[in-house]
């Protein structure tokens, strides 16, 4: 059976920090991402041409 | 002045980023769960994010089949794949949530359930963009798909009016002045970090369009070449 309304817990901050690593931390590595395709798809341009 | 003037929305979003996390860390805590709700501020933000590409997709995707135009797809594939990433860190941090305050990461609820569909796709439709190599096919298949499946957007955002669960409604009414500015300033970073995302995303897809062009090109003269001179001079070793 689940508690529908959670008890104020103690270790509250740790689920923070660990939800906003996940976020930013996500966002950071698709921008990285991204920004490491841009960088291949040019070099592969310059090779072709 | 030039990477300020080349960066400037860059430059913004962070600024927007780093207000919203200093005032999401600093706001009133919520009366009933306390900081744990400190979660909101960024989960609701990256599931709006998402519905907002899902919709890009879907308007780029009917905008492509009107005139056919591939800048339309090039915009419903990048915003499609934007939107992916944060529907995916939207269940991880719900997920996060719901184990302080639910007791456990995940239960077969209709707001949860309907958001992992929504993940899943989304990502068929990334999966049906690379399955097909004609760009054309690819652009009127994806097209089609980027507009049925923007039916799962409604479900997923009304799942918790029509089948009341676990989860609780939309809270952008319903709370405390504080809490709300505070989650309205999260909306405003993410939408401004959508747009540079999409900037450098809309970049990428138009290299690996010049880059697909160039390739076929230079494999249309090979071919050629083969077909109209064959010559030994080609074959050294005959």
């Amino acid at each position: 059976m689940i508690d529908l309304v959670g008890a104020q817990v103690s270790n509250a901050w740790w689920y923070v920090t660990v939800a906003y690593t996940v976020i930013l931390g996500g966002m950071a590595a698709f921008v990285g991402w991204l920004g490491f395709r841009l960088r291949r798809a040019h070099r592969e341009l310059d090779q072709l041409s | 002045m030039t990477i300020v003037r080349n960066r400037w929305l860059e430059i913004v979003t962070v600024a927007i980023i780093g207000v919203s996390l200093f005032r999401s860390m600093t706001v009133v805590a919520d009366v009933t769960q306390g900081d744990v709700q400190r979660i909101m501020y960024v989960h609701v933000p990256s599931a709006w994010l998402a519905f907002l590409a899902f919709m890009v997709t879907m308007v780029g995707s009917a905008a492509w089949l009107r005139t056919k135009d591939q800048r339309w797809d090039r915009l419903a594939a990048s915003s499609a794949e934007i939107g992916v990433v944060f529907t995916g860190l939207a269940i991880v941090a719900g997920m996060i949530w719901a184990k302080p305050v639910w007791g456990q990461f995940w239960t077969w609820e209709p707001r949860l359930v309907t958001t992992a569909l929504l993940f899943f796709i989304y990502l068929g439709y990334l999966a049906l963009r690379r399955a097909v190599i004609d760009p054309v096919q690819r652009a009127r298949r994806a097209a089609i798909m980027g507009i049925v499946a923007a039916v799962q957007i409604p479900i997923v955002y009304y799942s918790v009016n029509w089948w009341r669960s676990l989860h609780q409604p939309s809270s952008a009414r319903s709370i405390d002045t504080p809490l709300r500015i505070t989650l309205l300033l999260g909306v405003v970073a993410f939408t401004f970090a959508y747009a540079v995302l999409l900037r450098r995303r809309l970049e990428l897809a138009r290299l690996e369009e010049e880059l697909d062009a160039k390739r076929f090109e230079q494999s249309q003269s090979v071919a050629g070449a083969d077909i109209t001179a064959p010559s030994l001079a080609s074959h050294p070793h005959d």
